[in-house]
């Protein structure tokens, strides 16, 4: 079955993103884009939420080269891009149909809401962050209200440069 | 002398959280494989323990005698209508943070704990006056809960000092807040956000 991620850089206190969506905090380093370079060789597909592919689409970026998009919306008509797909059917439904196909790893991008509808669903396998040393304060949550607990297994705990901390997590189904 | 420093030493989940909505902190109940992640050592190099009220509180109603410190230890609880308190070694306090802290800094000892919650952190963060993070990273989302820091507008810059994990996967981040804060650009984010 296919592996799905979920994860991204994140401040200590868990946002993705200032309040007006800027992220002027993120340190790139050599390290991070070859963790990320050869992260996206073990995927071929990305699935978005609505504001994560608006916010993308309106940054120039829209879609990922390479892979099969997707944005999940029930309330979009037509797709913020034409090389991502609009699926307005359940997430948690396509998603978990989606893994059964055959295929590379699936990647989660956040945002949040759609995480939250697939880690509730218990469709996502890995959770990759890398935490940044900084607090925001507040933001744009990685991480939405769950019901529910959910246990994790350390995979890795690595020193990144620049005081980043790659973590990994495997979710324990 | 000595400087002391104040430490927030704390596990959250892997999640942010440092407990339920309700308080609850069952998910912290795990086997002890690893020990007692340096606790006992950092019990040692400490003489002072700040709470928030309702921190206190919860400590006090798990049966927690005076936040359960010991006579050695001087604790301090934050709070906007204090009370007289049932223990010698505890002081409720309603003093501006700034003032409190320098007053506590001048006088000779070791490190002071910061227990939490998230509203004192956050106002100490607010009033400069936090020095480390020590945080206990347990591998589990709770999925809600009451986050480490209370959500507040601010922008604090850390320096890492050492990320370790222990075999049950618990993950240590160890972080000093940096001295020198960058003043933020609000004019130059907000005109970002609105490209």
């Amino acid at each position: 079955m296919r592996k799905v991620t979920f994860g991204g850089a994140t401040s200590l206190d868990n946002f993705i993103a200032r309040k007006d969506g800027s992220v002027d905090w993120l340190l790139w380093s050599k390290e991070v884009n070859a963790i990320m370079k050869a992260y996206w060789k073990t995927v071929d597909t990305v699935l978005m939420g609505r504001k994560t592919c608006e916010v993308s689409a309106r940054l120039g970026a829209g879609a990922f080269a390479g892979v099969k998009n997707y944005v999940f919306s029930r309330t979009l008509k037509r797709s913020p891009h034409p090389q991502v797909e609009l699926i307005s059917q359940d997430a948690a439904a396509f998603v978990a149909s989606l893994k059964q196909e055959e295929g590379k790893g699936i990647c989660v991008l956040g945002g949040g809401v759609l995480a939250q509808s697939l880690f509730e669903a218990d469709l996502i396998d890995e959770v990759g962050l890398n935490v940044h040393p900084v607090l925001l304060g507040s933001g744009v949550p990685l991480f939405h209200e769950c019901s529910g607990q959910i246990d994790l297994k350390l995979i890795e705990c690595k020193e990144l440069s620049k005081g980043c901390v790659l973590l990994r997590y495997e979710v324990l189904h | 002398m000595k400087e002391r420093k104040i430490i927030a030493h704390i596990a959250t989940s892997a999640d942010g959280y440092i407990a339920r909505a309700d308080g609850g902190i069952d998910w912290l109940n795990r086997p002890r494989t690893a020990g007692d992640y340096g606790m006992t050592d950092f019990f040692k190099s400490i003489d002072t323990v700040l709470w928030g009220r309702k921190t206190y509180d919860i400590a006090v109603g798990f049966g927690q005698k005076g936040g359960g410190m010991g006579k050695k230890i001087k604790s301090y609880v934050f709070t906007h209508n204090p009370r007289p308190a049932e223990d010698s070694q505890v002081e409720f306090v309603n003093e501006p943070i700034k003032e409190f802290a320098t007053r506590l800094r001048a006088q000779p000892g070791k490190d002071i704990w910061m227990m939490g919650g998230g509203g004192i952190i956050a106002s100490f963060l607010e009033a400069g006056e936090m020095d480390e993070f020590v945080i206990h990273v347990i591998p589990t989302f709770i999925g809600e809960g009451i986050p480490l820091i209370a959500p507040r507008y601010f922008n604090v810059e850390l320096k890492l000092i050492q990320a370790s994990n222990y075999a049950d996967g618990v993950v240590r981040l160890h972080y000093a807040v940096s001295k020198e804060q960058k003043v933020l650009k609000k004019a130059k984010n907000a005109k970002k956000a609105r490209k």
